[in-house]
């Protein structure tokens, strides 16, 4: 198992105590790639009851040098294992997980399996946030995140791993590169994973979010992964409202009937808590700060677009 | 004589007697939640009681203490507000056995607790579950001081 961890020591620790309740009986081990100081390192990882089961090992990499892709990449190299199991410091998996992802796997060769994952159910109040990040998925795709996905590790060397030149979206650009090379992604969809619901304050938000401008250069080398999008241009039908909703007040000083091209977004807005009046107002109540967020994340997107050439909004 | 200020979130009564046995002006220390307020921001998913910190900090404040002494979260954030006021020294006791269902189960929750034993001047748990828990989900070495031993307590305020 191959875990890249940055900025989250506190997370790594809680994931790592979930680990040591994995049933999967047969020998598995974790690799932890990571840029914390060697103080912590010694303090928490080699203390850790899984490093005195022989269980972890972790590969420090010095602060700043590190990135998805590299860390994943440095990780699945370390390990011994025939597969590879790939989660994320912010997660926290069911005991069954190993045991469920490997049950799911037909030929050992080729297969890659893809388990599920859902805003942790321990976390799920702070859903009420209006800026929070999770992750839910259920599999198999369209995305094939590495928080929650196993290959073999042959077939991990015949592709070369992650592609290291892309920010984000490297576990995408894999998943497309080991279906162009004939794997089959299996959903497993016992094999639950609970992803961490972390709130943020709008800036963090915004912050957080920037990284996806980045997305751009996976749509150019994978062209394939436009059948996902909405349109095959936009990251998601959130987007495409607030682009429509920014062209429509652009337009409404020529003519005001422009303006009605805002109402699918302030539609989607309007309903994004769900039905009913308390529902309504508190999404009214944070329509300006999701207006900030997605407006930023569509002025990100565009900013990748014309520094990778092709158009993701 | 050090003037210590004990928030107190139910039983710390017999701790502040010991204390004044042993010379010190020991009083315990509550500000008023605001139910209406806790109430809708638990809604929000915060975590609670929230409400009574701002008027907490300002009691200390007004009170001229040397050492504040938190039982809770949520208490040694507002005392670490007295202290960035010009307040004195911050010791927080965790008295709960964490466990990772509550860490992180509200807003502001792990945020609090991570200020708590990352930002006090000194750190203990009641027990040694609370200890053990500290250590397993936070990574902090605390070391066990009952509530009932004043004088250790003294220890930790540096007295």
């Amino acid at each position: 198992m191959v875990v890249p961890s940055h900025g989250r020591p506190l997370r790594l620790l809680w994931l790592l105590n979930a680990l040591e309740e994995q049933t999967l009986s047969g020998p598995w081990d974790v690799v932890v790639v990571h840029d914390y100081d060697a103080g912590f390192a010694e303090r928490v990882l080699d203390r850790h009851p899984l490093a005195r089961d022989g269980r972890l090992r972790h590969v420090p990499i010095p602060p700043g040098t590190g990135s998805p892709a590299r860390q994943r990449n440095v990780g699945w190299r370390a390990a011994r294992g025939r597969f590879v199991a790939f989660t994320d410091d912010d997660c926290r998996p069911e005991p069954e997980w190993l045991d469920r992802l490997l049950a799911s796997v037909r030929d050992p060769e080729t297969d890659v399996v893809q388990g599920a994952t859902r805003p942790d159910p321990l976390e799920v109040h702070l859903l009420a946030a209006p800026h929070h990040r999770t992750m839910a998925t259920e599999p198999p795709g369209p995305f094939f995140q590495t928080c929650n996905i196993l290959y073999p590790r042959a077939l991990l060397e015949r592709l070369g791993g992650f592609d290291e030149r892309a920010v984000s979206g490297e576990d995408v650009g894999l998943a497309c590169r080991a279906r162009a090379a004939g794997s089959r992604i299996v959903g497993a969809r016992r094999a639950v994973v609970n992803h961490a619901v972390e709130s943020h304050t709008l800036p963090g938000m915004v912050r957080e979010n920037l990284k996806w401008r980045h997305l751009a250069y996976l749509v150019k080398r994978h062209p394939e992964v436009r059948r996902d999008l909405c349109l095959r241009v936009f990251w998601n039908a959130d987007h495409l409202a607030m682009t429509l909703a920014v062209a429509g007040v652009a337009g409404a000083a020529r003519d005001r009937r422009a303006l009605a091209l805002t109402a699918p977004w302030a539609v989607r807005a309007s309903r994004r808590r769900g039905a009913g009046a308390r529902a309504r107002a508190t999404a009214l109540a944070e329509l300006p700060g999701q207006s900030v967020r997605q407006l930023a994340e569509v002025a990100g997107l565009a900013a990748g677009s014309v520094r990778h050439r092709t158009l993701l909004l | 004589m050090t003037r210590i200020a004990l928030l107190d979130d139910g039983d710390a009564g017999a701790l502040a007697a010991a204390l004044r046995a042993a010379g010190h002006d020991a009083r315990v220390v509550r500000a008023p939640s605001v139910e209406v307020v806790d109430l809708l921001l638990a809604r929000r998913g915060f975590t609670g009681p929230l409400s009574h910190a701002p008027l907490l900090a300002a009691r200390l404040a007004a009170g001229g203490f040397d050492v504040a002494h938190a039982f809770t979260a949520v208490d040694a954030v507002a005392a670490q507000a007295w202290r960035a006021l010009g307040g004195g020294r911050v010791v927080f006791t965790c008295r709960e056995t964490l466990d990772r269902s509550s860490l992180a189960d509200r807003r502001l929750r792990l945020w609090a607790l991570r200020r708590a034993v990352e930002r006090s001047d000194a750190v203990a748990a009641a027990s040694e579950p609370a200890r053990d828990a500290l250590w397993r989900w936070m990574a902090v070495e605390a070391p066990v001081v009952p509530l009932d031993d004043a004088r250790a307590q003294l220890r930790l305020y540096g007295i």
